[in-house]
């Protein structure tokens, strides 16, 4: 059996009897082949020395129970690792970032405990999946949407804390903007109600107003170790009547720099509400000779180079799709009005899509060609790393920036070519309010070799992003430390004050050690 | 804490296989099934799978569920047409098979007779290429044997 560092087998033994004492002999796994299953099935240190184990796991189904695990965890000193459902793969999956923590396994406290049809809430505890969500709306014909993550076998409540977000209108695509009202077990075992919910009499208003009065605690679960979080609540949107699309294609370089001011206004405006996505053809399309050389012209090469190469290739520089979701009158006001405010471009394109009317039928369900843009969830996503033993995911965050959006473009390109790797996705996603993400995948293999230099890529963007103030806003497990130490502002005073609620919050450092950079203070390496 | 296997054990394997073998045994002589960490609440599937044919065999039949709660979004059969604007392929699982295979082996997994109950609980818990492993909280040593005994269960020719 393998044993967390610095805990004497003896207290090991009885602290893996007082949890099965607990949860049940059947619910704590110290097998080697159990254990295994808390790998991360995508890790980049794959079978190398570094890689992440844990050793052992524990799956309680209560609030009491997890308190009493932390009871024990405390006596014993045992590091402790919590997971949702354990599904967040390219950003550490199941694997504790220290290795030789417990997993804290919450997949099987999964009660929906409340749907509020008028008030358009639920409130989950961690376990539950987005099938879970969607299958017990469905099946009780309640006219409400979720938004999902992509892999709909994620957690609610484990992807809002990892502020993940999904494919229908705002707020409700911001998981953890979306969500209202939290229930935290403490490192000490006490239980924390955020907002309304600190009201002993709450009842629906926990769901109703975020802020409650005080400090607004929630931010601190989120990204962190600082507590163990056991229900969130999550605002749903009503089933809206129709949903439409209209594409959009510009022909030059520079044409992305009124484009995006457009459509950022709209969306400011409350117009433009969807998911939308800015690729480029030129930029995302195969790297060659010219393309190469062109990067390596003062500032990337000219808006006038730029045009020339895409001329030659016959594309136009940019594309996206909006979508639009409500009454059929509105939609088509809406799709107007971003015609002819657009239309200002020269030479851009406008198409009318298809009109989609809900509810939809099994039949429809079972055959949609993007569940994710209507809160269907699937594992579609999957199909986008055929080939490959698992990805990364780099996320830099970029403001509504026609101008930072072509920067980027150019940097992220000479990184991949520098590296001598292929650039993966690389458009910009409007998943928030106020930026872009501009994903980024790096595939991984189960070569240590080439996993390496997709290590060192990823640590490259890291820093680049970094440096230009697009700072990574989710990272993989084994890049917490990078990641946190690019927040750096006045000697990473951030970080002292994460390491300062660290120590209050949970002194004994048993909560999901180095998680976002966060270590306990007997873990803690001087910083450079 | 030492590092440990990371590739393909073939003595964990059989351990495991023994085990899975070990249960389907016990329940094919007592008829019981054990309370699933996979259940119809908790399919990864947006809707109730259809099914034309039901095994009569209780653990075959309970293989068959587990199959549509916990392997059927990606490796069911791919649509023939898609509704609405399509973003990313269906099926994932059987794209992956068919271009694997190229068809000399079905690409739907509910198509061969070729699986052994070793090969399916070895990819199940240890994964294979970008599938992930599952953990006896997703899909527990019971419904592992079920799902096993579906797919290797005797069929007739046609």
């Amino acid at each position: 059996m393998a044993i967390p560092p610095g805990v004497s087998p003896a207290d090991f033994e009885a602290a893996i009897a007082e949890f099965a004492d607990v949860v049940g002999a059947e619910w704590v796994f110290t097998d080697e082949d159990t254990v295994d299953t808390y790998r991360d099935a995508y890790s980049p240190l794959r079978g190398e020395a570094e890689e992440k184990y844990a050793s052992a796991a524990v799956a309680p189904t209560t609030v009491e129970q997890v308190q009493a695990i932390v009871r024990i965890a405390n006596r014993y000193s045992i590091p402790l690792y919590t997971i949702s459902t354990g599904r967040n793969l390219a950003y550490g999956g199941s694997a504790p970032v220290y290795s030789g923590s417990v997993v804290l396994d919450l997949k099987r406290m999964n009660r929906i405990l409340d749907v509020d049809e008028d008030l358009a809430y639920a409130l989950v505890e961690p376990g539950v999946s987005y099938f879970d969500l969607y299958r017990y709306l469905r099946e009780r014909g309640i006219r409400l949407w979720i938004d999902c993550a992509d892999p709909g076998w994620g957690s609610l409540i484990g992807n809002a804390l990892d502020r993940g977000a999904g494919r229908t209108p705002l707020p409700y695509r911001d998981h953890f903007g979306a969500h209202c009202g939290m229930e935290v077990v403490l490192a000490n075992g006490d239980v924390v109600r955020t907002g309304m919910g600190a009201l002993p009499n709450a009842g629906a208003n926990w769901q109703a107003f975020p802020y409650g009065a005080g400090p607004l605690a929630d931010g601190l679960f989120a990204q962190s170790n600082f507590g163990i979080v056991t229900k969130m609540g999550f605002w749903l949107m009503p089933e809206p009547e129709a949903s439409m699309t209209g594409r959009i294609r510009a022909r030059r370089h520079d044409d992305i720099i009124p484009l995006v001011r457009t459509l950022a206004h709209l969306q400011y405006s409350g117009i433009v509400n969807c998911l939308y996505s800015l690729n480029s053809p030129v930029f995302t399309g195969p790297m060659d000779e010219r393309k190469s050389a062109l990067l390596d012209r003062p500032n990337g090469g000219s808006a006038a180079e730029w045009d020339d190469y895409a001329a030659s290739l016959g594309r136009h520089f940019w594309e996206t799709e909006l979508r639009f979701y409500g009454p059929v009158g509105v939609m088509q006001a809406q799709w107007a009005h971003v015609k002819e405010r657009l239309s200002a471009i020269d030479g851009i394109e406008l198409e009318d899509g298809d009109v989609i009317r809900f509810p939809l039928t099994d039949d429809q369900i079972r055959r949609l060609g993007d569940p994710g843009a209507f809160g269907v969830p699937s594992l579609n996503v999957f199909s986008s790393q055929q080939g490959t033993t698992g990805h990364l995911d780099a996320s830099p965050m970029l403001p509504h920036s026609g101008r930072a959006l072509l920067e980027a473009h150019k940097v992220y390109l000479r990184e991949y070519r520098d590296a001598g790797l292929p650039l993966t996705l690389g458009f910009a996603m409007s998943y928030h309010t106020r930026a872009f993400i501009m994903f980024h995948g790096v595939t991984l293999t189960l070569d240590p070799e080439e996993n390496a230099r997709a290590r060192a890529l990823y640590s490259r963007l890291i820093q680049v992003s970094g440096e230009h103030g697009w700072g990574i806003y989710r990272a993989h497990a084994a890049f917490m430390d990078e990641l946190m130490a690019t927040y750096s502002y006045n000697d990473n005073a951030l970080m002292r004050l994460n390491e300062t609620l660290k120590d209050a919050l949970d002194p004994n450092g048993i909560l999901s050690a180095g998680r976002y950079g966060i270590w306990p203070r007997h873990l803690r390496r001087a910083r450079a | 804490m030492t590092h440990r296997r990371t590739t393909f054990d073939g003595a964990a394997a059989a351990r495991r296989a023994l085990a899975v073998l070990g249960f389907s045994l016990a329940l094919a002589t007592t008829g019981v099934l054990a309370d699933p960490a996979s259940s119809a609440d908790s399919a990864w599937l947006p809707l109730p799978a259809q099914r034309d044919a039901v095994p009569t065999d209780p653990l075959e039949k309970r293989g068959q569920e587990v199959f549509d709660q916990r392997c059927a979004a990606c490796h069911g059969e791919i649509p023939d047409d898609v509704f609405g604007a399509r973003f990313l392929p269906p099926m994932p699982g059987t794209q992956a098979l068919e271009a694997r295979y190229r068809g000399e082996l079905p690409a739907a997994l509910e198509a061969r007779t070729d699986l052994t109950p070793e090969y399916i609980a070895a990819v199940v818990r240890d994964g294979l290429r970008s599938m992930p492993f599952f953990r006896p909280t997703e899909l527990s040593d019971e419904d592992l044997a079920a799902l096993t005994a579906y797919l290797t269960r005797e069929r007739g020719g046609d």
